[in-house]
């Protein structure tokens, strides 16, 4: 559970997510979908399998945001 | 017989830690403000939503996600350590996750959504913080919330095993606010306000 915190605050941090809560219910709604990752037998992501979820959810969500600050 | 949180070795207000500025920042920034859902997000981790119900953000036009946004709360309260929900009539539900004697029947987190016990609408009276001793003398520092309803929320102090480190990077608990200012709480006797 902490290593999970951990790694997705990095992943945030890392690809410049503005919306952390956003995400991370992105994340999960993702994978309650059924779109599990491999990193486990949970289907958590892996860094770089969540790194790609966080580029989808940025492209999808933030991108009209990029320049507002 | 129900252990207590005294009886697994936390100690509440009163106690020789950490002064209580902590108590009054919660409060101020939660009073009157009702409680809305509680929602699992990734990671195992319990969010409980007060305040005002915000609309999903939208995706950019044309744009189409495999899942959609959920609604959530202007204050939302994220508890990543050990946490236990009590009714107003005893009904309890927690999360311990390294405790080894439990206070009640422990729930697993996915469960939380459908079975957390706090009416709708219930506002916080009342805070008052909850302390673990450390080995080293120091202090992990958690909260209970007192709800107009009668239920409370206890969030727990992290419990470290011998030896293990803090994370240097997580909280062990926060409140999120609006305008992306957020209350950090941990590790340790630490909390900060960051916009």
């Amino acid at each position: 559970m902490e290593s999970e915190q951990r790694l997705l605050r990095w992943v945030v941090r890392h690809v410049g997510i503005k919306d952390e809560y956003a995400f991370s219910d992105y994340l999960h709604e993702c994978k309650e979908s059924g779109d599990y990752g491999t990193k486990n037998e949970r289907g958590d992501y892996t860094r770089d399998e969540m790194i790609a979820k966080a580029k989808e959810y940025k492209e999808l969500y933030e991108a009209d945001e990029e320049g507002d600050e | 017989m129900t252990a207590t949180i005294e009886s697994l070795g936390f100690t509440t207000a009163g106690s020789d830690g950490p002064d209580e500025s902590l108590a009054t920042l919660l409060l101020d920034f939660l009073k009157s403000q009702p409680f809305l859902f509680a929602r699992v997000i990734y990671g195992d981790e319990l969010t409980l939503h007060f305040g005002d119900e915000v609309p999903p953000k939208l995706p950019r036009p044309g744009k189409e996600p495999a899942v959609p946004l959920r609604s959530r709360g202007t204050h939302i309260l994220r508890l990543l350590t050990s946490w236990w929900l009590v009714a107003g009539g005893g009904h309890v539900v927690g999360y311990l996750p390294k405790t080894p004697q439990p206070l009640g029947k422990p729930i697993a987190v996915k469960d939380a959504e459908q079975t957390v016990p706090i009416a709708v609408g219930s506002t916080v009276r009342s805070v008052s913080p909850i302390y673990s001793p450390t080995p080293l003398g120091l202090f992990q520092v958690g909260t209970r919330l007192g709800l107009s309803d009668g239920s409370s929320i206890d969030i727990l102090p992290r419990q470290r095993e011998s030896g293990e480190a803090a994370s240097e990077e997580l909280p062990d608990w926060e409140l999120q606010l609006p305008g992306g200012k957020r209350l950090e709480v941990g590790p340790g006797e630490e909390f900060k306000v960051t916009a």
